[in-house]
């Protein structure tokens, strides 16, 4: 290892983001297929599974969110400028903010559908309809684009993201991706 | 904090008492009140445990849902099928399909709108014979507050004091506005037409 690996991200972190990155990232196919398809049984049972994973990410997530408020990640690497920190301290900031509030947003929108439809995570674990949510068409119209937004916005962001680690890896020369992803040989 | 609660508490022991009310109209009683009462040898008694209605539909393949209150006034002479009358009555409260989604559903305002229209009947114009045993009642359903004809078609059969029939039609739920919102206004998830099926045990 070379003496600018300071610090690595632990375990639970790296198994926590690669997890919930690649559950994010189907559950954005899945979401654009499933609400592109014509009514048929098997579009009712996508949108199943899309409530069921999402699920999986708000615990991941608010898991995850706990975890990073007890731990502090590596420093960033030295040669960074200040705006750059900034700029990435933001943006994990605002992943936070989208990994936890999609899937919240999911939720408050199936809990003001104004057709009652059984949430049940793998068909097994039933989750409750969020309480006090106006169950009309116009508020639930308004929860839809909400959560398709905040879609939009966490693959731009992901764009950002994966071009910086990108950046770090192959035009700086840091251990930026490796301390997240151990098994990528360093490349020098 | 407390006053929610209070309420909550109020609203859960109202329910309680309510339901054990409507446990008694299972025998048909507070329904009953909105029939005719009928007169003449004909009269039939439904027995409403033996009895049964139920529909079938097509959503993500077909379901079945059955109604477990209804009441009905009878009277038909198999003879002189002219001179009869049927009334009927269903609580679309009691209502349960296999489906539990259905069966959420079902009482919304997109649906029957149990709380706009707590009930639907049905009452016959015109009873004659068309075959060996069998009937047509030409009549009118009111569901959602419309009123539209329907004719029931039914096989009898009679032994002495009792009888049975078995009989059917089929509606449109759009000519009631049963199941309305962007979803369901079309075909794509909620076929329009619905199967319903009655068997009624009765005896005079
Ligand atoms: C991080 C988790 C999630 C992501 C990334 C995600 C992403 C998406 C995307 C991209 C769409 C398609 C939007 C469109 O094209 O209009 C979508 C639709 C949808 N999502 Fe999610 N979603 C997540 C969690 C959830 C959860 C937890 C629920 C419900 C409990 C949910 C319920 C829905 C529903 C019902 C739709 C369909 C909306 C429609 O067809 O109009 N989602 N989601
Ligand atoms: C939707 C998917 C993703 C989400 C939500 C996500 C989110 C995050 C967050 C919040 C952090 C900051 C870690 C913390 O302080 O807790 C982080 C770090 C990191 N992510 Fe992602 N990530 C995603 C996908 C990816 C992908 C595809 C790559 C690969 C190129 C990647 C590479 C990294 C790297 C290298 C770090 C370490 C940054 C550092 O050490 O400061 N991420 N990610």
């Amino acid at each position: 290892m070379s003496a600018s690996v300071k610090s690595t991200y632990t375990k639970t972190a790296i198994w926590l983001h690669w997890m919930i990155a690649a559950l994010i990232i189907g559950q954005l196919i899945g979401g654009k297929v499933m609400h592109a398809m014509d009514p048929a049984p098997l579009k009712f049972e996508l949108y199943q599974l899309h409530k069921s994973f999402g699920f999986i990410i708000l615990a991941l997530s608010v898991a995850r969110l706990l975890w990073r408020l007890g731990h502090k990640p590596p420093a960033l690497p030295d040669g960074m400028k200040p705006f750059e920190k900034i700029g990435a301290k933001l943006s994990h900031i605002a992943f936070y903010i989208l990994m936890i509030g999609i899937p919240i947003s999911g939720w408050v929108m199936v809990s003001s559908s104004p057709y009652i439809i059984e949430t049940k995570i793998f068909k097994l674990i039933p989750v409750f309809d969020l309480p006090g949510v106006p169950r009309t068409e116009g508020f639930n119209a308004l929860t839809k684009d909400v959560h398709e937004y905040m879609a939009i916005a966490i693959a731009a962001l992901l764009v950002l993201h994966i071009g910086a680690a990108l950046k770090h890896h192959f035009v700086e020369k840091d251990d930026v991706l490796n301390r997240m992803a151990p098994r990528i040989k360093v490349r020098r | 904090m407390f006053k929610p609660f209070a309420f909550t508490l109020a609203a859960a022991v109202l329910l309680t008492g309510c339901s054990a009310q409507s446990g008694a109209e299972t025998q048909g009683g507070g329904l009953a009140d909105s029939l005719p009462s009928l007169t003449g040898d004909y009269v039939w008694t439904v027995n409403a445990q033996k009895s049964t209605v139920k529909f079938e539909a097509d959503y993500n393949g077909a379901f079945s849902a059955d109604f477990s209150r209804f009441a009905a006034a009878i009277k038909l002479n198999p003879d002189a099928p002219e001179t009869g009358e049927i009334h009927a009555v269903v609580d679309l409260s009691s209502v349960r399909a296999d489906d539990k989604d259905v069966t959420n559903n079902l009482p919304t305002p997109a649906w029957f709108d149990i709380k706009m229209h707590p009930v639907a009947t049905f009452k016959s114009d015109q009873i004659s014979k068309t075959d060996a045993g069998r009937f047509i009642a030409d009549g009118t359903l009111t569901l959602k507050g419309i009123s539209k004809p329907a004719a029931l078609t039914f096989d009898l059969k009679t032994d002495g004091n009792a009888a049975t029939a078995d009989g059917n039609f089929t509606v449109n739920r759009m000519d009631y506005q049963v199941g309305t919102g962007s979803d369901f206004k079309d075909e794509s998830w909620v076929k329009f037409p619905v199967k319903v099926s009655v068997r009624i045990e009765a005896s005079r």
